[in-house]
């Protein structure tokens, strides 16, 4: 049981988190909040590169600070800036994680080739890296976290430059890796948490808004999500008037998704709201300062 | 060196796990073409120096010297001295023999004979003894005596300089040349000046007085020069007594071999390894940074510890490229000028001196133990230079701030006895730090100028140990605590 008791969390004067308590247990958590939130600088404190201003983050009733390398034996981390060695290649670079994870050699190598396999890299094992595109860089990343069987698992917008084919296979590795284990990962892509994350946890104005299912995020707003189509001449006054949540071109109309808070007109079809319509009412524009709960 | 280190991580030795990690810091800095290229434009740069020396067309009289030394030994009071004097007697009559056949005249010297050839060459090229790069300033109040040889005279001209008519168009034959250059050298030493009245009549006393005046110090400061230049008295005391002052050595006014050896290759060697020391240690200290790697590495197990390994490995590599350097250019060096027999010559001979006074060093000290505990100096400054600009490092963003900023601390410290008043002993103490020590390596251990402190060398890099061991240790702690 990872615990984060009210931490804070300040650069100089600005502050960036404001007394965050967490609780996460075994599970996939989906931290998903817009760019300059702080999602980052939550899970850098989680990863011991980043020391809480104020409060304290506790594994299993202990300090993780206090358990020192007993506490990072057990996380994997992939940051956002997943920097790597140019001229290594992944075999290479990765058995040298794995020392700095203490790994001797005759366990590294082994679970290194099995990693390999499991990001779809072993053809490209021995390759310096500087040829790799964007993917495959970040699917090494997504090796090197894995290493050493972490007991929690961070990943910083780990689907970033993954494509459609390796994002699916990496949800599914990790739905399977949450068994038994802590998996957060930060996004502002709605769709990488919403069919895998157990819980969501949304931070607003540096504190956490939500930390709940998707379910019961989705229902925060049922009732007020609409589907209509306009003309296009009408969309201005249309989205002056409603939050418009997305737009699609049918035919010569608009068929826009929108959120209004009050009675349905004629001509409107209510619908099911889903994460990403929540995402966007919760980071509305003018909704930066305030954080207004919506209705009940 | 990369081949080396390139196969830690597939091989499967048992390699333990700590010394692996020092491995891969040291990979880091060493891979790559920086390292390599410099280390050989550094060689390169120091055999052309070898070759532009002004010692370098003279080697040959440099292995006849140290031939000499081999045969008769160094010390005037042994036996074998009386032998190299008798030798010398009967390749002076040899000498006049000849010469009285072919041109009719003797010479009381070998010099006097070389004097007149010379004279009669019309054009011959010289080199030129008279160039004055020496740290020690003139004092007039010890003029050495003046010395009958052939080695100090600027017209003297090798024998096989023109093996055509030997640039004299006298009628002397290259063998008879040949034994005469042989027979002059021989007189070098043979013929010597009172070199015990020389070093009993040097007014060390005095020499203090010229230097508090010239660097117009008072107080506890000129105290403390009048008290080591009292100790530096007894010490000279001991030189005669012990015989030091008389034994052979390459001629120091013609060859300046101890500057040669120790001013100039010793102070590109400093320099150089310097350089190596401060990129090598900035590009371990800060690559994580440098690379964005910070964040997987330091969140590991091993995690900021990582950077006791970038220490120790930051050590090695500077100890490592040092020892290598020094070894591979004082091989060369020693392979263009034999030492032979001088390897055993006492650093504070009377033949050493190159201006007006001789070095003396506080402990009996020849060549080759000169040259281990300069060695080993060096390579003690090399790892407080590394221990340095690895705290520095802590404090700066990239290796370029720590090149910069440690550049800045030399400057600085270099500049302090400048800029500290001259009347209290503390100008002295100023001039105690690695940065100083390494400007003058051809003035260790020996009592000149103003830093003639003795054991100055061992006191500073003690407490500079110490000092930078303690920054070092409160370095690491503090990146253990620190955001990264
Ligand atoms: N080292 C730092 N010094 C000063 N301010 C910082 C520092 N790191 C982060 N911040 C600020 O803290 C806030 C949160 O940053 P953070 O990187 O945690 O956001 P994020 O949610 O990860 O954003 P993104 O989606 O763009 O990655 C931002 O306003 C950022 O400017
Ligand atoms: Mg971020």
């Amino acid at each position: 049981m990872l615990n984060v008791h009210q931490v804070s969390k300040n650069f100089g004067s600005f502050q960036a988190l404001r007394s965050i308590d967490l609780e996460f247990a075994n599970g996939v958590y989906g931290l998903l909040a817009p760019n300059g939130a702080g999602k980052t600088t939550l899970i850098k404190m989680l990863a011991t590169l980043l020391f809480p201003s104020e409060g304290e983050i506790t594994y299993n009733g202990e300090n993780i600070t206090a358990m020192d390398a007993r506490y990072r034996n057990l996380l994997g981390y992939l940051p956002q800036q997943f920097g790597y060695y140019k001229n290594d290649s992944p075999q290479k670079y990765l058995t040298y994680i794995a020392a700095l994870k203490g790994m001797s050699q005759a366990e590294a190598s082994p679970r290194i080739a099995e990693l390999l396999k499991l990001v779809a890299l072993e053809d490209v094992a021995g390759k310096k890296m500087k040829k790799f595109s964007g993917g495959m860089i970040q699917r090494v990343g997504i090796a090197q976290a894995m290493l050493n069987d972490p007991k929690i698992l961070i990943l910083d917008e780990p689907t970033a430059g993954l494509d459609p084919k390796e994002r699916v296979r990496f949800r599914n590795l990790l739905t399977s890796l949450a068994r038994d284990r802590i998996v957060i990962l930060s996004t502002h892509i709605v769709s990488d948490v919403e069919p895998i994350a157990g819980e969501v946890i949304m931070i607003k104005d540096q504190r956490i808004l939500y930390k709940d299912t998707v379910d019961h995020l989705c229902r925060r707003i049922e009732g007020r999500v609409f589907e209509t189509y306009v003309e296009h001449d009408e969309a201005e006054t249309f989205r002056s008037r409603y939050l418009s949540l997305s737009e699609k071109q049918e035919s010569s109309r608009l068929k826009i998704r929108f959120l209004h808070e009050g009675e349905a007109m004629p001509g409107w079809t209510p619908v099911m709201p889903n994460l990403e319509d929540l995402f966007i009412y919760t980071y509305r524009d003018g909704q930066e300062q305030e954080d207004k709960e919506p209705a009940k | 060196m990369n081949g080396l280190t390139d196969s830690f991580p597939t091989s499967r030795s048992r390699i333990p796990l700590w010394l692996r990690l020092i491995g891969y810091e040291l990979r880091k800095s060493l891979r790559g073409p920086v390292v390599p290229a410099l280390c050989a434009a550094f060689l390169l740069l120091n055999v052309f120096v070898m070759l532009t020396a002004n010692a370098f067309p003279l080697r040959g009289e440099i292995k006849m010297l140290s031939g000499i030394a081999e045969k008769y030994g160094i010390r005037t009071e042994e036996p074998g001295y009386t032998q190299l004097q008798a030798d010398y007697r009967s390749g002076m009559e040899h000498l006049n023999e000849i010469a009285v056949e072919k041109e009719g005249v003797t010479y009381e010297h070998a010099a006097d004979f070389w004097a007149a050839q010379s004279g009669k060459a019309a054009g011959s090229t010289a080199s030129d003894p008279t160039d004055s790069t020496d740290a020690l300033p003139p004092d007039p109040s010890t003029v050495p005596p003046s010395h009958p040889s052939v080695l100090s005279n600027p017209t003297t001209v090798l024998p096989d300089s023109n093996p055509q008519n030997n640039g004299f168009g006298v009628p002397y034959t290259e063998e008879e040349l040949d034994e005469f250059y042989l027979t002059a050298v021989m007189e070098w030493y043979a013929v010597t000046p009172d070199t015990e009245a020389f070093y009993r009549n040097l007014d060390v006393q005095n020499y203090a007085e010229f230097q508090i005046g010239k660097f117009g110090l008072s107080g506890s400061a000129a105290d403390v020069i009048r008290e080591q230049y009292a100790k530096l008295d007894e010490r000279t005391e001991e030189i005669v007594s012990s015989g030091d002052h008389g034994a052979l050595f390459f001629p120091g006014p013609m060859y300046k071999m101890h500057s040669l050896l120790f001013k100039t290759m010793l102070g590109f060697l400093i320099f150089e390894s310097l350089l190596l020391t401060v990129l090598v240690t900035g590009t371990i200290a800060k690559y994580e940074f440098e690379q964005r790697t910070a964040a997987v590495v330091y969140a590991t197990r091993r995690g900021r510890r990582t950077a006791a390994d970038k220490l120790l490995a930051s050590l090695s590599a500077s100890f490592l490229l040092t020892a290598g350097l020094c070894a591979v250019t004082l091989l060369i060096f020693f392979g263009i000028y034999d030492y032979g027999g001088l390897w055993n010559a006492p650093i504070s001979s009377y033949f050493n001196m190159e201006l007006d006074f001789p070095y003396l060093t506080w402990t009996p000290l020849t060549v080759r133990t000169y040259l281990l505990s300069a060695l080993v100096l060096i390579a003690v400054v090399q790892l407080i230079f590394a221990a340095l600009s690895f705290v520095l490092s802590g404090f700066l963003k990239n290796s370029y701030y720590v090149f910069a900023g440690f550049a800045l601390c030399y400057g600085l410290f270099v500049m302090l006895p400048s800029i500290v008043p001259r009347d209290a002993s503390f100008w002295i103490y100023s001039m105690f730090t690695p940065f100083y020590l390494i400007l003058n390596p051809h003035g260790l251990f020996m009592g000149a100028g103003t830093l003639l402190y003795e054991g100055k060398e061992w006191i500073t890099l003690s407490v500079w140990s110490g000092m930078i061991g303690f920054a070092v240790l409160l370095g690491l702690k503090r990146f253990g605590r620190q955001n990264l």
